[in-house]
């Protein structure tokens, strides 16, 4: 099945800063593909590029099939795009923005749009700059899935919201996804993320350090913990990859991914091994042990990311 | 914590806020300043313009910086949170103003100082008050701080930076008109009809006056600074927060019928501005009727100049609405994130200001043809250009800064340059067309710019492509023009080239001939008649005498073309004296009571028409020869009116007509002149570091002209033409500098030993050959029969009459 989008080896820099570098995968049809990283790793930037508002340094990202660089007014037609601050024109209501934006879409637009409002209980007599921050979150998403786009992309929307009105919205996506269209979420909420999202791609520092479906992820990351007899026992390192360790006293913390039982059973033979446990993190604790922590010093930093389609 | 850590920081704060307004004003200031000086004319009045611009833009601008833009980017709202005394945070928005307007106005007033000094600049033709200038400096530098203050109380009130810079206008200005009103009254009081020193009375009472009001706007400002400060959220009497949840009701429902794009955003546009325009319209109506009742009672050149710059003022703001509408919290990138194309959006946003625009530019002229002749040639044109080019400044400006009041203000003062390049056009009419491809490229520029505008793409890219749209526009307006004056420049013409070499060998081995001379200032301003008018005119009646004796004596009027449009003007009028528009009912009076207005009309002409043939064979310079060619130039365009060869009898008129030069004799003029002027030029010690240019004037004082480049030409030939002369002259090729070449000098320069004269050297600055075709076809015109229609009266006055020179 053909990705819905489709990137290869994007670059772009700013001054001294490398917002993206060399960043390359494809997101399936009918999925919430989340795209996490802290704040500068270049999520906004990639999304930018995605909807042509940035042209690259190098490399090429095509959405729907179309070059983003050169079709970026057909594909911000085509899809739903909610920035992650919404410009809306805040002396209208939520019904004038509505009837103001179905003259750009298909018919059925308001429709439906007033459909969303009702669900999301926007209040209509107000002016938008009246209405409380999550309203106004509600209505741009209003705005971008009333016409009903294959793709949706989501920048940072729950960013400011409290936890009722980001369920409700994540929710949302996994609906959307339910009916085959695609949903392309960056955020830093790694807990709300992991309810709804599909696949996790993490961004650190501009490379793409993680691309896999959340599940496997999930089951293929173990939490290790080694308790040593002595602080200074060295223990030898698993076979898959160490994505941070770190010692705290007489214990050995890593997350690693693909840890086997052979990998456990040749730690546990080890001397000045004690015990060792073995637990499923949770997405956060991945995420951070892939932009925060420190790998193993007698290994190369693995710097890759294993696609995985 | 003490106060003054606190002031500190906020003067801190304040002043990077207001800081590049004032060091943009201050470089444009600076820049203008060096580049008037190469432009042709007298540049006083633009001077004066200049002086009163820079800082009342400053004060224009300075509180919606501080008070509004702080608003509409909702810096205000935390700032109130701090522990800030509402009194230190006013006054430091206040000291750091009067700082910044103090800056503008030392700048400016240095810069102008120079100016004087260097002679570019006559504080007697600035200000209309003669002597008074330290008066009136105080009367505009006070208006400075009424404008600040009112400023302050607008911005506190509104809170919008565009509504209050609307608003301050008509408020400004019916306190000038009130002010102006009052104090004249009152001076008339005090002092009865004593010209001088009711005037300075009067001005000081002006200057009194605007101290109370800028105080009194101060005080309220302030006011309103405390209510704004210490009220909370919910001033107006509301008492529940503004983003309390409420019971949720569903949203009421347009009609389910789904617009057009175009209707769309036609409605979105129309909506947003709204409010700004109707505040522009109401600034139109006020000055509609300020023109129509007012105006038509008093003929001020003052009132009509004030009247004008609110309208531009007007139009300016309406043109920055265009497009900063969709500034605000960066609307513009709903547009962009749905998909729209520029082309759209571009002409949705453009048109409904543009709509009101036209009627703001009819109210612009009948502004300013309030002084005007809306019948000279191209002035409705240039008039109408005037406007549009501020319209389409401003909306450039719009798109390209964020900040309204930034924009107003960049905008008109981009639009003063613009005026500056208009000069050219009076003198070179016939390029009048450039302005228009200069005007569409400020369109274009827009339209071009809109897709970045809409993406927000503010880089490099962005703002290198506003500057090179301006910079297209200014080259869409000279090239043609600089394109053919290099084409048309005699250096360029081989023909010319050759006669010149030729007459240099004729003129060397000759002396120039000079005549006695006489200067006649006739010091008639258009602003304030004036006690001098009479004797003026009086002059001016002698003047005429003694040309027509055809003495030895000749008077020479170097102001008097500057003037003759209004003398022709009032000469030429049928009208009962009060219809009379302009400045002209005065003179039109005195013309009646000495002699008739239609004497006085042939009398001119006739004394431009000697002017014509007797300046070349006077002095044989630059400077002279285009003063000719000036004097030339308004005969013709008086013989080509209608009521030309009516007033004057078709016997008087054809005899105007023959004393024209023919094209060879216009020309023989100039060439004598250049040749002229160029030995007064080699006459000077060239190792003198205060060495003349070809003009006459200091290199010093960077006088060169604005056509600098083709005087280099032609100084260049006439070195070729003169080294070659003196090749020939009588035993040997005299070295340069030598002893030889030093005595044949030295007998020219006793010819010109005239410093007066050599102050008065100027280049030409009238050198077409559009005269050249307007002669003849006038010519031509004399050769046909006469019109049907008799002679408007037996009053014209035979040629005998006009030799006595009395006027009755």
């Amino acid at each position: 099945m053909q990705p819905v989008i489709s990137i290869r080896d994007l670059k772009k820099h700013y001054r001294d800063c490398k917002a993206l570098d060399g960043v390359s995968f494809d997101v399936p049809p009918g999925v919430v593909f989340a795209l996490l990283g802290e704040n500068g790793a270049g999520k906004t930037t990639l999304i930018k590029t995605l909807t042509g508002f940035v042209r690259p340094d190098g490399g090429s990202a095509t959405v729907l099939g179309k070059d983003s660089s050169k079709y970026s007014l057909e594909i911000r037609r085509k899809i739903g795009y909610v920035s992650d601050a919404p410009a809306l024109y805040d002396w209208m209501r939520p019904d004038e923005i509505g009837w103001f934006t179905a003259a750009f879409y298909p018919e059925g637009f308001l429709q439906r749009y007033h459909e969303l409002i009702a669900h999301f209980e926007v209040p209509g007599g107000r002016k938008i700059r009246q209405l409380s921050k999550g309203q106004r979150a509600k209505v741009a998403l209003a705005l971008a899935i009333a016409h009903e786009p294959e793709l949706l992309i989501l920048d940072e929307p729950t960013s400011g919201l409290d936890p009722v009105v980001r369920r409700q919205f994540l929710e949302s996506m996994v609906d959307r996804a339910a009916t085959g269209r695609t949903v392309l979420l960056s955020s830093h909420q790694i807990s709300e993320v992991e309810r709804v999202a599909d696949w996790i791609a993490i961004l650190h520092e501009g490379k793409l350090r993680i691309l896999q479906p959340l599940s496997e992820l999930k089951e293929s990351v173990a939490d290790v913990t080694v308790t040593l007899a002595d602080a200074m026992v060295e223990i030898p390192l698993p076979s898959g990859e160490v994505l941070s360790q770190s010692r705290s006293g007489r214990q050995l913390h890593m997350m690693v991914r693909d840890f086997t039982d052979e990998d456990a059973a040749a730690i546990r033979a080890a001397a000045g091994v004690v015990s060792i446990d073995r637990r499923h993190p949770s997405l956060e604790d991945i995420f951070v042990a892939c932009t925060h922590g420190t790998p193993p010093a007698a290994e190369p930093s693995v710097n890759h990311a294993r696609q995985v389609v | 914590m003490s106060r003054s850590p606190i002031l500190a920081r906020l003067l801190w704060k304040d002043g990077w806020v207001i800081w590049p307004l004032a060091l943009a004003l201050c470089g444009i200031a600076v820049l203008l300043y060096l580049l008037v000086p190469l432009l042709p004319g007298n540049h006083s009045p633009i001077y004066s313009a200049w002086l009163l611009l820079f800082p009342n833009l400053f004060a224009l601008g300075a509180p919606q910086l501080q008070v509004g833009q702080e608003e509409e980017s909702r810096t205000f709202y935390w700032t109130r949170s701090l522990p800030i005394p509402w009194r230190t945070a006013f006054a430091s928005n206040v000291l750091t103003a009067i700082l910044g307007l103090a800056t503008v106005w030392i700048v400016c007033g240095l810069a102008t100082y120079l100016a004087y000094r260097s002679g570019d600049f006559s504080t007697q033709s600035s200000f209309a008050y003669q002597g008074m200038w330290s008066a009136d400096l105080y009367r505009v530098i006070t208006f400075s701080g009424l404008l600040l203050g009112l400023g302050y109380l607008c911005s506190w009130y509104f809170r919008s930076p565009i509504v209050a810079l609307i608003a301050v206008v008509p408020i400004a200005f019916l306190s000038v008109g009130l002010t102006h009103l009052v104090n004249g009254w009152v001076a008339d009081l005090l002092l009865g009809d004593s010209s001088a020193d009711e005037l300075r009375l009067e001005i000081l009472l002006i200057g009194h006056t605007n101290i109370v009001l800028t105080i009194v706007y101060a005080a309220i400002a302030a006011y309103l600074a405390r209510r704004r400060w210490t009220m909370p959220e919910n001033e107006g009497g509301r008492t529940s927060p503004a983003f309390a949840p409420t019971a949720y009701r569903p949203a009421p429902q347009l009609a389910l019928f789904k617009p057009s794009p175009t209707t769309a955003l036609l409605w979105q546009a129309a909506r947003q501005s709204s409010l700004a325009v109707l505040c522009v319209v109401g600034v139109l109506l006020l000055s509609l009727v300020a023109v129509v009742v007012i105006g038509h009672y008093s003929l001020s050149h003052d009132f009509s100049v004030m009247v004008s710059g609110v309208v531009l003022f007007a139009i300016a703001v309406l043109g920055t609405v265009t497009f900063g509408g969709d500034h605000a919290r960066e609307r513009h990138r709903f547009l962009a994130e749905i998909g729209l194309g520029r082309w759209q959006v571009w002409w949705t946003r453009l048109l409904i200001p543009l709509l009101v625009a036209v009627p703001a530019i009819a109210v612009f002229c009948a502004a300013v043809f309030l002084v005007e002749n809306p019948r000279e040639s191209n002035a409705t044109i240039i008039v109408v250009m005037i406007g549009l080019a501020a319209f389409g400044i401003s909306q450039l400006m719009g798109m390209w800064i964020r900040r309204p009041a930034v924009a107003v203000g960049l905008g008109l003062m981009l639009f003063v340059i613009a005026m500056l390049l208009g000069f050219f056009y009076e003198a070179y009419p016939s390029f009048l067309w450039t302005g228009w491809l200069g005007i569409a490229a400020l369109f274009l520029a827009s339209l071009s710019m809109c897709r970045r505008w809409m993406d927000r793409d503010r880089g490099a890219v962005y703002h290198g492509g506003m500057v090179g749209w301006l910079g297209t526009a200014v080259v869409a307006m000279l090239l043609p023009i600089l394109a053919v004056r290099w084409w048309t420049t005699p250096a360029a013409m081989p023909e010319w080239r050759e006669r010149t070499l030729a007459a240099a060998a004729r003129v060397v081995d000759a002396q120039p001939t000079m005549g006695n001379v006489r200067y006649i200032n006739v010091n008639y301003r258009s602003y304030y008649p004036g006690p001098t008018l009479r004797q003026d005119l009086e002059r001016l009646q002698e003047a005429f005498a003694e040309a027509a004796d055809g003495g030895q004596m000749f008077p020479i009027g170097y102001d008097l073309p500057q003037v003759m449009d209004g003398l022709l003007e009032a000469a030429r009028s049928s009208a009962p004296r009060d219809t009379v528009r302009g400045p002209v009912p005065e003179v039109f009076a005195h013309m009646e009571s000495t002699g008739g207005s239609e004497k006085w009309y042939a009398d001119l002409l006739s004394f431009a028409l000697t002017s014509v043939e007797r300046l070349p064979e006077l002095r044989h310079v630059l400077r002279d020869a285009d003063l000719a060619d000036q004097y030339e130039q308004i005969v013709v365009a008086e013989l080509e009116r209608p009521e030309s060869r009516q007033i004057l009898g078709e016997d008087r008129w054809r005899e105007f007509v023959g004393r024209l030069r023919t094209i060879d004799e216009r020309r023989e003029d100039r060439r004598a002149a250049l040749l002229a002027s160029y030995w007064h030029y080699v006459a000077e010690d060239r190792n003198n570091p205060l060495q003349l240019s070809l003009g006459g004037y200091s290199r010093w004082s960077w006088r060169t002209q604005a056509l600098g480049w083709e005087r280099w030409r032609v100084r260049r030939w006439m070195e070729l033409a003169t080294r070659i002369s003196l090749e020939q002259l009588e035993s040997g090729v005299p070295r340069p500098r030598s002893p030889e070449e030093r005595k044949r000098m030295e007998a020219w320069a006793e010819a010109f030993d005239d410093q007066e004269t050599v102050r008065y050297l100027q280049p030409t600055r009238y050198w077409n050959t559009g005269l050249d075709r307007r002669v003849e076809a006038l010519r031509e015109l004399g050769r046909r029969a006469p019109a049907a229609g008799s002679d408007r009266s037996g009053r014209a006055g035979e040629p005998e009459a006009s030799a006595n020179g009395s006027g009755g």
